[in-house]
């Protein structure tokens, strides 16, 4: 009896191992194998030019990089030795909420090459009250200029500030956003003046935009959110500011320095005056290229006619990492500078190329 | 068309000069190490394997004649041939004779005609041949025999063939010879103790002729052929040991347990077994891997390793041997049915190690089924209990030939197992 007990037990726990062995979890897949997604494969100075991420030590770097306070979308193909490199320019770098966003387009002008011109330029004389100045000391993003002159060669979005030494010993400083080399989507100038009772009526002159909303502060204390501002209860000498808000999304600010007593050693909006270079560089592209031990750069002779032609923008999503990446297709046509001889050399590639965004 | 040798050796060595030299990347020499490392290890298990395996044979081979050695065998030796020889003397038409001769003649007209109690009446009549101390010695054992006899003239029966020596020794035999080797086995074996049961089971001796009797004084041999009836025992066996490792080949680092219920065939020492069972394979470290080049910002090498752990295998085995007194041997093979798996998923990204997940009954690049091979020994005990040995290897591997491919260092590994058998119904 007891053995054909055994021989149950023994029988179930067989069945029970069976039953134990239909539990399964599906596996996961290998990724899916691929061909190289980053190409660029075309001639310099006729010479063959190929390159593919992950092929011999290649690898797409893409990231956003800050030139003079605007982010670029950048890419760049290398393998240490041959090298493709793209940045396209920021747009909308006056609205917060559009500032960022990569504009897709269907061809992508060649960026005009800078550092070689002067993009904008302030000088003593270009104040109003030019007679009463007598030294200016300018300071951009925090670094004191040599010059009186404020010079900048580069497209930014900087922070000036400038300190105006009069020849009564006295002084004054304001300091203000100026956007180089980028489109402006609001054209306006804070202007003021003093009443008989030495009151202030402020204002903000717009002729091509719609303002939704002045904040205006005095030495940095908000007053009032009113269209003007008109008061008689200000400081003798004061830092006006006003934070203006457009209805196409532009928010700005601009500083003036008032000195109710004495109109001449005040300091004007200073951003609207000035040289100031009409080339922008919004959703431009520039290349530069490495091979054979030379480096070149796309030109563009500022007719614009030199294009990076898209056939396909797409998003380029890993699994890996957070950063995101466009795909760029495209073909590209253009003359390079050859930064060594300066000689100009035709450039022609089919691109496939990624940039961080 | 001539090139004088400077030229030829400047042209090599342009050509040299204008192709890029091959990189050095530490990781292909990493690569490399362990493939030798494997290789390696792999000589190192099969020599292992193959010194140890001829070790164990050896042992399982001088113990099966140690094992049935008895001590006690001259002793028994003589005694054997001595009854025998006697016993043999009826082989033949001697029988008639030595019947007639002993004047037997009336017990067995007096017998029943059957070849049953003509067996008994021949005992009887050996044994005033036999050595008085002899034949008390041995008359249970002759009692046991003629019991078999009386059912079915089983292996014991009355005819039996000796030794090929001892049957060139019969044909001279005379009964003066028989009487002196009687006298020289009484002087022999006086005063020892030889168990009934002993002498039952240490008999070298055959069961081989039916006789037939037709009427008085005509004994002869049966046309039917003795067939002794086959015996069927059910037992269960439980096996334990160790395996070599899938991955690195080496031989104590995997075990092997399996529990099967059997029954055995019994064909006059001819055994035939079959069963069913479950077996577990422990530590297996089976890895079989898929890999995939994925392009990218770069390019990333992933590669998941499938490293299976548990094995557990439902199985058939079947098995052939012989059976000499307590002591059986012969050859067994086993077909598995891959029934659970437990398993580590290694992820690889570019030969760096990610992360491990844990799974259970998966079978990604295994084969269902597989078979065995193996070479087993037993020694019974006691009536229930038998012990043995088996040593084994896969003969139709696990890993499936799809898309994943072997990582390991052997694909069929040897094995060595301790038995315990117990019989359930015999």
């Amino acid at each position: 009896m007891r053995l054909k007990q055994l021989t149950y037990n023994l029988i179930l726990l067989g069945l029970t191992t069976l039953s134990f062995g239909c539990s399964k979890k599906d596996l996961p897949e290998v990724p899916y194998e691929n061909s190289p997604i980053f190409n660029v494969v075309g001639t310099i100075n006729t010479t063959p030019f190929e390159i593919h991420a992950g092929k011999n030590d290649a690898y797409m770097h893409t990231g956003l990089e800050d030139l003079n306070g605007v982010d670029q979308f950048t890419g760049k193909l290398s393998n240490g030795k041959t090298s493709i490199d793209i940045r396209l320019f920021n747009t909308n770098t006056d609205i917060p909420s559009l500032y960022g966003y990569f504009v897709e387009k269907e061809s992508y002008t060649i960026s005009p090459k800078y550092g070689t011109s002067t993009l904008l330029k302030i000088s003593k004389e270009d104040f109003s009250n030019s007679e009463e100045i007598k030294n200016i000391v300018w300071t951009i993003d925090n670094e004191k200029q040599t010059s009186s002159s404020l010079f900048i060669f580069e497209p930014g979005k900087y922070n000036v500030c400038a300190e105006l030494y009069f020849l009564n010993g006295e002084s004054a400083q304001t300091c203000n956003t100026i956007i180089v080399g980028y489109r402006s989507n609001a054209n306006y100038s804070l202007d003021w003046s003093i009443n008989q009772n030495s009151g202030i009526n402020a204002f903000i002159k717009a002729p091509n935009n719609t303002i939704s909303k002045i904040k205006w502060f005095v030495n940095d204390v908000f007053q009032s959110d009113s269209s003007y501002f008109n008061s008689s209860n200000t400081p003798e000498k004061f830092k006006l500011r006003a934070e203006v808000h457009f209805q196409n999304g532009v928010i700005s600010s601009r500083e003036t320095f008032i000195n109710t007593i004495m109109h001449g050693f005040s300091v004007q909006d200073f951003t609207i005056i000035g040289q100031k270079s009409s080339i922008i560089w919004d959703s431009s592209v520039a290349f530069t290229i490495e091979h054979e031990g030379q480096t070149y750069e796309s030109i563009n002779n500022f007719s614009y006619t030199s294009k990076f032609v898209i056939d396909k923008i797409s998003e380029f999503k890993t699994e890996d990492s957070d950063a995101k990446v466009k795909l760029l297709k495209g073909t590209l046509n253009l003359p390079f500078l050859n930064l060594a001889t300066e000689d100009v050399v035709e450039g022609s590639f089919e691109i496939e190329i990624g940039v961080g965004y | 068309m001539s090139i004088d040798n400077n030229n030829i050796d400047q042209l090599f060595r342009d050509a040299a000069h204008s192709q890029k030299a091959p990189k050095y990347d530490s990781a292909y020499w990493a690569e490399m190490n362990s493939i030798l490392n494997a290789k390696k290890a792999k000589r190192r298990g099969f020599l292992f394997w193959a010194f140890g395996g001829s070790i164990a044979f050896s042992i399982l081979l001088i113990s099966l004649f140690v094992v049935n050695m008895d001590l006690n065998q001259p002793e028994k030796r003589y005694s054997q041939t001595d009854l025998k020889d006697q016993m043999n003397i009826q082989n033949s038409e001697q029988v008639e004779k030595e019947i007639t001769k002993h004047n037997y003649s009336n017990k067995i007209e007096e017998t029943n005609k059957s070849e049953k109690t003509l067996s008994k009446n021949m005992v009887s009549s050996f044994q005033s041949e036999i050595p008085d101390n002899i034949l008390k010695k041995n008359q249970n054992a002759i009692r046991v025999r003629n019991t078999s006899v009386e059912n079915s003239f089983d292996k014991q029966d009355l005819t039996y063939e000796p030794e090929n020596s001892l049957l060139a020794k019969k044909k001279n035999t005379s009964e003066n010879h028989v009487d002196k080797k009687s006298q020289n086995t009484e002087e022999y074996i006086l005063n020892e103790t030889i168990s009934d049961n002993d002498y039952v089971q240490s008999l070298p001796i055959n069961a081989k002729d039916r006789f037939h009797q037709e009427s008085n004084r005509e004994l002869s041999k049966s046309l039917l052929k003795y067939k002794p009836k086959p015996s069927l025992i059910i037992y269960a066996k439980l096996s334990g040991g160790l395996m070599e490792n899938y991955k690195t080949s080496r031989p104590y680092e995997s075990g092997l347990v399996d529990f099967s219920l059997n029954f055995e065939m019994n064909f006059d020492g001819l055994l035939l077994r079959s069963g069913i069972g479950t077996q577990i394979t422990s530590n297996a470290d089976l890895i079989v891997s898929k890999r995939a080049k994925v392009y990218g910002l770069g390019v990333i090498n992933h590669q998941n390793d499938l490293s299976y752990q548990n094995l557990f295998d439902l199985y058939i085995p079947l098995e052939i041997g012989y059976k000499i007194n307590a002591t059986s041997f012969g050859l067994g093979a086993q077909a598995n049915y891959l029934i659970n798996t437990a398993m580590d998923l290694n992820y690889y990204e570019n030969h760096n190690f990610v992360k491990t997940e844990k799974y259970n009954g998966a079978r990604e690049g295994l084969n269902s089924f597989s078979t065995q091979g193996y070479i087993w020994l037993e020694h019974q005990f006691t009536s229930r209990l038998s012990l043995g040995m088996k040593i084994g290897t896969n003969i139709s591997g696990r890993i499936k030939n799809n898309d994943y491919f072997n990582q390991s260092a052997t694909t069929n590994p040897i094995y060595g197992q301790f038995l315990l058998r117990f019989n359930i119904i015999q």
